[in-house]
């Protein structure tokens, strides 16, 4: 499982280098410059997706717990 | 399929996900750019930056100067760009209001994109001079402006799309602290134990609404009131709401017997829904707020929502109120599970002793 997280975590960042070397921080910057401020739109439904993700993550630890309940009844 | 709801709630959100993001604002003015202070009488070019058009120099694009009733066209107006234009004005000898200085709104208006504007763009301050120049006049020409848009206003510009994502989350909370306050009643009534734990988890992800709602909004105002928070009314109070129901998570923890935490959290969560309806949906009303609705308007104007932008913001909320209820319903069955014991304790008893059921 770590090895797996290891191997997602670097191919994720060697593929936002390239990204970026490809680029140029120019795109970045340009989103964030732009007229219209789309930019708080993306950020408001990033927010609203991580945020349930992480709500997601504590149900799923709650789960584990009363698993973990159930084996040590039986 | 007994499903259908989790299939529905979930196309909802993405298809107000995918249409809020896709639809293009119509077109709007940008900003406006003079280099000097102007006066009645004055030779006026004004610099032009529109938002979403395109403006070309073999289409009538005419430009505008409006206050109220009274207008003066532009006499010249030279196109660079799809989004950029001069427009000239040679200004009459006197203002036509009684008044020392008129904000005037830009109106740009073409074939190709109907009419563009910007309240307050151009003050004109009296001054002596008696030179005159055009006249005034309350006749406008104006193109119809492209269907299937949501309204260009200048400061929100595409931030009006957070309507589908940050409303919603206010509106799903207060549906879904409605059914906690049904299922309490219920639980005050029945004595079973498992209307309680549906209660309760109702609240939890309601108070995730709410408090994803204030985030969401401290975004918004960051790049559009300024600040992130600026003790506005309806922060406030809906800061407080949630402050309430928090609470309610700090008295269950403060009880140790079982049936008197159901009973008194059953109780405290019917007044702090009374609360919440109090603070948010009546005290707005009667104050100044830089939210819409305030100062004894209801809810959203047609200013704030036209019928384009109904089309995601009804469906959004029908999706986040569904959405919320399969999350409800999943933490009320991990409640189930932890609370077996107790919830096999009193069918027991009410099986023993059936009239105590009633």
């Amino acid at each position: 499982m770590k090895q797996l997280v290891y191997f997602f975590c670097t191919t994720l960042l060697a593929l936002s280098a390239c990204i970026t070397e490809a680029h140029a921080q120019s795109s970045v910057d340009a989103f964030f410059t732009q007229d219209g401020k789309l930019y708080v739109v993306v950020g408001v439904l990033l927010l609203i997706f991580i945020s349930m993700v992480f709500f997601l993550v504590s149900m799923e630890r709650r789960i584990k717990r009363l698993e973990q309940k159930d084996r040590n009844d039986h | 399929m007994k499903h259908w709801w989790k299939v529905l709630a979930s196309g909802l959100i993405a298809y107000s996900i995918i249409a809020g993001m896709l639809v293009p604002l119509s077109p709007g003015i940008l900003r406006v750019h003079y280099d000097r202070a102007v006066s009645p009488g004055d030779e006026l070019s004004l610099d032009i930056v529109g938002y979403n058009t395109h403006w070309t120099p073999d289409q009538t694009v005419s430009a505008y100067l409006r206050h109220e009733e009274q207008a003066l066209k532009a006499y010249r107006i030279k196109v660079f760009d799809q989004d950029s234009v001069r427009a000239f004005f040679d200004l009459p000898a006197e203002l036509p209001f009684d008044k020392a200085s008129v904000l005037f709104t830009a109106v740009v208006d073409s074939e190709s994109d109907g009419f563009a504007i910007l309240p307050d763009a151009v003050a004109v301050t009296l001054a002596d001079s008696t030179r005159g120049g055009q006249k005034w006049s309350s006749e406008m020409d104006l193109h119809q402006r492209p269907l299937m848009t949501f309204p260009y206003r200048s400061i929100l510009e595409e931030t009006i799309r957070n309507t589908y994502y940050h409303v919603p989350m206010w509106f799903a909370m207060t549906l879904l602290f409605f059914v906690s306050v049904v299922l309490s009643i219920l639980y005050l009534t029945s004595n079973k134990v498992k209307y309680d734990l549906a209660s309760q988890s109702f609240i939890e992800i309601g108070v995730i609404y709410g408090l994803l709602g204030l985030i969401t909004g401290m975004l918004w105002a960051t790049y559009t009131w300024g600040e992130p928070w600026s003790w506005d009314v309806k922060q406030t109070v809906s800061a407080l709401a949630l402050l309430i129901y928090l609470a309610y998570f700090v008295l269950r923890g403060a009880f140790d017997d079982a049936d008197m935490k159901a009973r008194l959290s059953s109780v405290y969560s019917i007044f702090a829904f009374a609360a919440m309806i109090a603070l948010i949906f009546v005290v707005p009303r009667y104050a100044q707020s830089l939210h819409p609705g305030a100062g004894g308007n209801t809810g959203l104007g047609s200013e704030d929502l036209d019928n384009t932008m109904r089309m995601v913001f009804y469906p959004a909320i029908i999706g986040w109120i569904l959405f919320g209820t399969w999350i409800a319903l999943l933490l009320y069955r991990i409640r189930k599970i932890k609370n077996k014991f107790l919830i096999d304790e009193q069918a027991k008893a009410t099986k023993d002793r059936p009239l105590d059921s009633f």
